[in-house]
């Protein structure tokens, strides 16, 4: 009943764990990134509601930041079975997967949320400003990006 | 009289939230469970993997495109006729 030494008990561990934190630090990345420039709206708002369709933007972006985790965290939980039919290596390729969209969330919602509250503030004054804060924060939702696609190239293993 | 236009504001965001929260969501579902689980295994063996990952492939596509939707429709919105009275009022 010994399992083999590539297939430990402990293999899925590490899956779970990748699937566990590409939705949590997206999750974190994405709700900094929708606080921070909900703050901006929020304070531009007052003077310019008729601006808050076109403020909206960086909110969304940073929701969509969160549905690139969603993404991987459920195709890795779609793929994590017992011990005897998920060798170690899989569980730290689904690890690497994880951390990989993970962080690159994380640092993506980090990016929006700052842009976005500094973007939708100078907007309201000046709103040519518009298309460059578009710009930028395409820049910095295209990082999530690239951490989706480096974790699906992993998950294809 | 004011109500009307941000109610219609109100819809106009609501719509595209719910296009881009939910039709990727649907995309990478209708895709995997009909198109490739149901159609495509029988015929050219497609394997699990590969239908996760084009799934997941057609739902952030679909995804961008409804983003992309949404920032047309705000940079094209005129909102105009409101800026004139909102000064005068207080």
């Amino acid at each position: 009943m010994a399992l083999p030494e590539e297939n430990p008990i402990y293999g899925p561990f590490f899956g779970v764990m990748g699937a566990a934190s590409a939705i949590i630090f997206s999750a974190l990345g994405a709700a900094y990134g929708t606080a921070k420039s909900g703050t901006g709206i929020a304070a531009m708002s007052v003077m310019r509601p008729e601006l808050i369709m076109k403020s909206i933007i960086p909110v969304v972006m940073a929701g969509i930041i969160a549905i690139y985790g969603l993404v991987v965290a459920v195709l890795i939980a779609g793929n994590v079975y017992e011990p005897k039919q998920y060798p170690l290596y899989k569980g730290f390729v689904h690890l690497g997967a994880g951390l990989a969209v993970g962080f690159s969330g994380l640092a993506a919602g980090f990016a929006i949320g700052i842009v976005g509250d500094a973007g939708v503030r100078g907007t309201a004054q000046q709103p040519r400003l518009f298309v460059g804060m578009i710009l930028i924060l395409i820049f910095a939702e295209v990082l999530g990006l690239y951490g989706l696609i480096v974790a699906i190239y992993l998950y294809a293993k | 009289m004011a109500d009307a236009p941000d109610f219609s504001v109100f819809k106009t965001v609501f719509f595209y939230s719910v296009l881009i929260l939910l039709l990727p969501v649907f995309a990478f579902f209708v895709s995997k469970l009909i198109v490739f689980d149901a159609f495509l295994s029988g015929v050219s063996g497609v394997s699990d993997t590969a239908s996760n990952v084009t799934s997941a492939i057609i739902a952030v596509v679909v995804l961008h495109f409804a983003l992309g939707l949404f920032i047309y429709k705000a940079y094209s919105d005129p909102e105009k006729p409101r800026e004139k009275k909102d000064d005068k009022i207080d």
